[in-house]
Formats: structure tokens, C-alpha cells, sequence
């Protein structure tokens, strides 16, 4: 196999020019060619991830474009994850985010923006979707053992609701094992504290940072 | 620059045309006062009625009439950098930076001192590098340099310090003279210079009531002998210097300006004149001139509307303040008569990107920012709402349906730039992300943009032999003004 530096250029470049077909297509190819599934994903498409986050971070770039990329990623790691699965590689992210709207709440635009810049901020985030049952939140949280577990409420109603996550957590001896953080139009510091979460997001940049710090990043 | 540009009015025809009437019975019956021998002279050749002592001139409507079919209705603002080259006229709004500060108030400390030289050449810097400024005018006179000698060194500094368009401020004769002999450096001589008088223009202000200075005259005289664009700015001040009624003031200024456009075409017929407006109301407490009050909007949209009835531009005043400190006073102050001329559709709205305070005494670096960012925001209004299928969106909304994500659609990411203002000196972000950047106020940002501008920005560079001749030209005329002295 010849050295693929050409390969993760374009793998890189499906992700900065947002166009999730080429992503899929293009990391076919490169499984196709012998590359190695982790290399793919660290050496093609996250480095083309990584440019427009940091874009994104200089005012260069605005919330759609990284939505977008990380819309383009989504697709190419939908083809690469089984891969993955068989080689048993593991890849080298800032932490495991599993995050999701509580039951009741069907608000998905904040989370939308929360998922776009943890994925550019190099986590690896799982994204439940809205109106997540808090059965289905302890679940996944057995199943795919993520570092931080993120819940979302915009309502002042449904914000029970991650107190509820938080007990059935415990309840089911999983509370020790993830960091729960919490955000969303309704929560407060003093709630987060209330419910004995770990951390507290107000907005999609804090959550960045709050994730960080929990990991010790 | 956007559909909406032209689409508020306060007049309706008849008031326009009973506004004309009576500007022209006033013309003929009362007259104008020109303090020039010289001015008089050329009006009583083309049949105005003339009074020597009293150097009044009587106007008759005839002279008006033939004036405005010799006056083009649009024409070109050259800059050095030709990407820069503006037209006047089209149906465009374009802005300038303010003008004539005596004083600067300084960033941190808010200590007002006299303007410098060297404020001159930073504000020139900084409206080179900001993207509203369609062009450059002086937005202090410095007080660091003789008078005799001032207008040479404010052309001076503004050539050297902006590629765009500029207007170097001249007060006497003489002072125009010079600046137009540095222009003419500029373009390559003379007789460039007399091809292309577009290189800058001039503004020429009657005194109000019904009377032009013999500075004034003198100017409009040689301006109009070379062709030179200008305006005539007229700013009568409702309740002083014109009745307390607006209609009343609009009828002084249009006087003023009519006036002036006919000795400006006997002159050199076909210079392109500006319809100018300052007109505004006098504070009935203190006697000063209100130069952020509402009345200055609407007298500013009603001289758009008369302007345009005489197919001529119209030079507006938008942007104006009275607070003295950059605070939300300036700030209302300063949009509100921006957002006002530009949806009249004020061809120039000269002072739009202010930066000065206290009525155009106080320059300050951090208002200039804000100003801009204000004419930014203006800019967004006039391009209005744009309909078509693709704007409508109908098959994206069937798409997405009840409850579904728009960010997450590439309609939105083709569209959002286009359609969105995206401010750069405005804060919307999160509490978090205001707080981890200081916790600072607009004044405190714009001031910190003002300063990066002047570390990053380098003007384009004049010809080195041009500089050497401007230079040359500058210490000759000062040996002969300060040493003659």
C-alpha cells in the first residue's frame, strides 16, 4: 500500500467542505485501500474536524458551518464504526459524551449546538435525540459506558426530569460511574448542585469546558 | 445599496412643490446675501437683480431653472486606489467618517485635550480600514499645527494615510488653492487634475439666514471654476438662525442651497453639486445646536425628498451627537438619524460613521467603532427582505415539518450569510463567554478595535515621487505663510 497521505487529505477535505456523501464515499475508498480504520478517522477526517472547529473558534466560521461538519463526520463514522468494532481499535478522543433532551421536553436546537461543539472539540458524542425516556438514558449508559452523561431541559416542568435521570442512575449503581452534567434554558447552578450533578452548562462553549475539566483535560 | 433606500418619506408632492414655491418667491423677493464683489458681479451678468451695498442678490426663478438643467444628476468620486471610486448619484446611500473635531477625548481616562496631528492621521487610518466608510473626510482639525498653515497639512495627512476618497478640509481661498494644487500631485498634474476634479470634493456652507461668507463664496467660486464636486451644506438652525416651524427651516435652507447652486453654474456649468442638509433645531434651554434630535432625522429625510425633486444627490447628515461621552445617549443619538437618512435615501450621509461627541467638538476613538458598527446595522435594514422560491423555503419546511431542526439543513448554511447581519463588535454570545473575555462594554471592545486597527492596518502607500513633491510643496507654502507672518 502506498503511503495515503493523499487519502486523508480528501478524507480531511469532505469534512471542511461539509458534504457528507463524499465523506461516506470517500472513507469507503480508504477502507477499500487498506487503510486502517483508526488512521482514517485521526489522520483524515478529525484533522479536517479539527480545522474547522478551530475556525469556528476564531470567528472565521459560524454555527452552521460546524454543524454541518459534524454532520459530514456523523456519516462518514456511521460507515466506519463497524470496522472499528472488528479491528478493536479504540479511538483517541477527549472522552465519550452520551447526551440527550429529557423526557417531556422536545427542544432539539440548544443540544444540536451542544453536539456540534463537543464533536469539534474532539469528544466522541452520542446523541440520543428529544423526549428521551430516563429508562433509555440509564441503558445507554450501561451499554456504552461514556465518561459524561449530558441532559438537556428547557422547560421549568421538565427539569424534574433530570433529577429523576440523576436517582434512577443511582438506583441502578451507574452514578459513580459517569459524570452527569446538565444544561438547558431552564437549569440553574443551584439545581445542578441540588440534584448532585457534576457539572453545569449553560451554553454549548461552557459545556465544552465543564467536559473538559471533568475529564481532567 | 438596498431596496429600501428611498422608501421613507415625510412630505407629499404638493408640500414639496408649496416648499419649492415658496423657496423660489423668497429668492426673487428677498434674496441672498453673497459677501463677494466678485459673486454679485457674475449673478447681475446673468440677470439677477443685485444690490452693492447690501451685496444682495435677487434671484429670479429663470436662473434657478437653467441651473438645474446644467447640474449633472449623478457623477464620480475618484479615490487613489481606483477599487475605491465611488459614484454619486445611482440611488446608492454611502457613508462617510465625522468631521472637524476640535478636541479628542482620550480612551481610558475620558480627558478631553486638543486635537492633534497625529489624531488626524489615525483617524484617517482607521476609516481607511473600515468597511462602511465609502470615503474619507476630516474628522478633526489639529490644533498642534499654525492656522496659517493648517488646511496644507490636513491634505497632506489625509493623502498619505488613505487610499480611498478623501475631503481635505479648507477654510479660506487660499487654503482650497493649495489643497488643489496637492491634489493635482496626486493625479500626475494640472491637466489630469482638470480631467479628473473628481480626485476630492469640497463642501461649502452658507451662513444661515439667507447669506454666504465671503470665505464661502470665494470657495464655491473656485471649486466650481475647476469642476469639483460639492455639496452645499446648509444648516439652519429652527427657532435661531430659521423659524421654529421645520417647513419654515426647510424653506431657509432651500433658499441657501438654490442660491448657491446657481452662482456655482454660472461659475463652471455642469460642477456636480450635492444637496446638503445640517438643518436641525436649537436646544430652546441652553441655545445650543441639537444636532441629535429627531427633528434633524426628519428635516435630513425631507432634504433627501428635495433633493431628489431637483434630481440632485443629497448630502445628509446622519450620525450626529450631542452627549459628550460615548454612552447610550451618543448611541441613540447616533442611529437614530443614520437609520432615518439612509432609509430616505441620502445619497451621502456625511458623519454617518460619527466618532465625534458633543456636536462635533469631541473626537473618540471608541465612538468611531461604534458609529461604524451602527452604519453596519443600517446597511442590513436598506437590503430589506428579499423574496423568491428559493427564499420562501417551501419544500425545505415540508421537508423538516413540525418540530424539526433548520440549523442542521444546508439551505441554511448557503443562506445565513446573505441574510443575517453578523456583527463583529456586538456581543450576543453566552453570559460564560462574556465573562471569560473580560466582562466588557461596547465602548471598552470598540476602543480595543481601535487600536488593533492601528497596530495591523497599513494604508496603501503614496507614490514616493509624489510624497516628495507633496512634501516639497508643503515646506514651501509654510515659509511662505509662517515666515512671511
Amino acid at each position: 500500500m502506498t503511503e495515503p497521505r493523499e487519502i486523508f487529505r480528501r478524507l480531511a477535505s469532505t469534512i471542511t467542505n461539509y458534504d457528507p456523501e463524499a465523506a461516506s464515499k470517500t472513507t469507503k475508498e480508504a477502507l477499500a485501500a487498506g487503510v486502517p480504520p483508526i488512521r482514517i478517522v485521526e489522520e483524515g477526517l478529525a484533522q479536517g474536524l479539527k480545522q474547522v472547529g478551530e475556525q469556528f473558534g476564531r470567528h472565521e466560521l459560524f454555527l452552521p458551518d460546524l454543524v454541518m461538519a459534524a454532520e459530514a463526520m456523523k456519516e462518514a463514522l456511521s460507515v466506519l464504526e463497524p470496522e472499528l468494532k472488528k479491528t478493536g481499535e479504540k479511538r483517541t478522543t477527549q472522552g465519550r459524551v452520551v447526551i440527550g433532551t429529557v423526557e417531556g421536553d422536545v427542544h432539539d436546537i440548544g443540544k444540536s449546538i451542544v453536539v456540534a461543539v463537543l464533536t469539534a472539540g474532539g469528544f466522541e458524542v452520542i446523541d440520543l435525540g428529544v423526549d428521551v425516556k430516563t429508562s433509555v438514558f440509564v441503558e445507554k449508559v450501561i451499554k456504552l459506558k461514556p465518561d459524561i452523561l449530558g441532559l438537556s431541559a428547557l422547560l421549568s416542568t421538565t427539569v424534574l426530569k433530570q433529577r429523576e435521570v440523576a436517582q434512577a442512575l443511582t438506583d441502578a449503581l451507574q452514578r459513580t460511574r459517569v459524570k452527569l452534567v446538565v444544561g438547558g434554558a431552564a437549569v440553574t447552578k443551584d439545581w445542578a448542585e441540588k440534584i448532585g450533578a457534576d457539572g453545569y452548562a449553560k451554553d454549548a462553549f461552557e459545556a465544552l469546558k465543564v467536559s473538559k475539566e471533568l475529564l481532567g483535560k | 445599496m438596498g431596496p429600501l433606500a428611498g422608501s421613507l418619506k415625510v412630505l407629499s408632492s404638493d408640500e414639496l412643490e408649496r416648499i419649492h414655491q415658496t423657496s423660489l418667491n423668497i429668492l426673487e423677493r428677498t434674496g441672498v446675501v453673497f459677501k463677494s464683489q466678485e459673486a454679485l458681479k457674475v449673478l447681475d451678468r446673468a440677470g439677477a437683480l443685485i444690490n452693492y451695498e447690501k451685496q444682495e442678490a435677487r434671484i429670479p426663478s429663470q436662473l434657478v431653472d437653467e441651473s438645474l438643467q446644467s447640474v449633472p444628476n449623478k457623477f464620480m468620486l475618484y479615490a487613489r486606489k481606483p477599487e475605491h471610486d465611488l459614484q454619486v448619484g445611482d440611488g446608492g446611500v454611502s457613508f462617510t467618517n465625522g468631521f472637524s473635531a476640535t478636541y479628542v477625548l482620550e480612551s481610558l481616562t475620558m480627558q478631553r485635550r486638543l486635537a492633534r496631528l497625529s489624531d488626524l492621521r489615525d483617524f484617517t487610518r482607521i476609516a481607511d480600514a473600515l468597511r462602511c466608510v465609502n470615503y474619507v473626510i476630516t474628522q478633526c482639525v489639529p490644533q498642534d499645527v499654525p492656522k496659517e498653515v493648517v488646511e496644507l497639512y490636513i491634505a497632506f495627512t489625509m493623502f498619505k494615510n488613505t487610499s480611498k476618497h478623501c475631503y481635505p478640509a479648507t477654510y479660506t481661498l487660499q487654503g482650497a488653492r493649495d489643497m488643489i494644487a496637492m491634489a493635482s500631485m496626486l493625479v500626475g498634474g494640472r491637466e489630469e487634475f482638470m480631467k479628473k476634479p473628481g480626485i476630492v470634493n469640497g463642501v461649502v456652507c452658507p451662513t444661515s439666514p439667507l447669506r454666504f461668507s465671503a470665505d464661502a463664496t470665494e470657495r464655491l467660486m473656485e471649486f466650481s471654476g475647476h469642476r469639483i464636486p460639492f455639496g452645499i451644506w446648509s444648516a439652519p438652525m429652527a427657532g435661531a438662525t430659521a423659524p421654529a416651524t421645520l417647513a419654515g427651516t426647510l424653506v431657509v435652507q432651500n433658499v441657501e442651497v438654490l442660491a448657491g447652486l446657481v452662482l456655482s453654474q454660472l461659475v463652471g456649468s455642469g460642477t456636480p453639486i450635492m444637496y446638503g442638509s445640517g438643518a436641525s433645531v436649537m436646544d430652546m434651554m441652553y441655545g445650543t445646536s441639537a444636532s441629535g434630535s429627531p427633528e434633524l432625522g426628519i428635516l435630513n429625510v425631507a432634504s433627501a425628498q428635495l433633493a431628489h425633486y431637483y434630481r440632485l444627490p443629497c448630502y445628509g447628515t446622519g450620525g450626529v451627537i450631542d452627549s459628550k461621552t460615548p454612552d447610550g445617549q451618543a448611541a441613540y443619538e447616533c442611529m437614530l438619524s443614520n437609520l432615518l437618512c439612509a432609509l430616505a435615501g441620502v445619497d451621502v450621509i456625511h458623519d454617518g460613521v460619527y466618532g465625534i461627541l458633543e456636536s462635533g467638538m469631541t473626537a473618540n476613538y471608541g465612538q468611531l467603532l461604534i458609529s461604524h458598527e451602527i452604519v453596519e446595522i443600517t446597511s442590513r435594514v436598506l437590503k430589506g427582505i428579499h423574496v423568491d422560491d428559493d427564499s420562501l423555503a417551501e419544500e425545505l419546511i415540508e421537508k423538516v415539518g413540525p418540530g424539526g431542526d433548520f440549523l442542521r439543513q444546508r439551505h441554511t448554511q448557503q443562506s445565513f450569510r446573505g441574510e443575517h447581519w453578523i456583527p463583529t463588535l456586538t456581543d450576543r454570545s453566552p453570559r460564560s463567554e462574556w465573562e471569560r473575555l473580560g466582562s466588557k462594554n461596547v465602548l471598552r471592545r470598540a476602543e480595543e478595535r481601535a487600536h488593533e486597527i492601528l497596530r495591523t492596518h497599513i494604508p496603501e502607500p503614496l507614490d514616493s515621487e509624489v510624497q516628495k513633491e507633496l512634501e516639497l510643496f508643503v515646506t514651501k507654502r509654510e515659509k511662505e505663510l509662517v515666515g512671511a507672518a
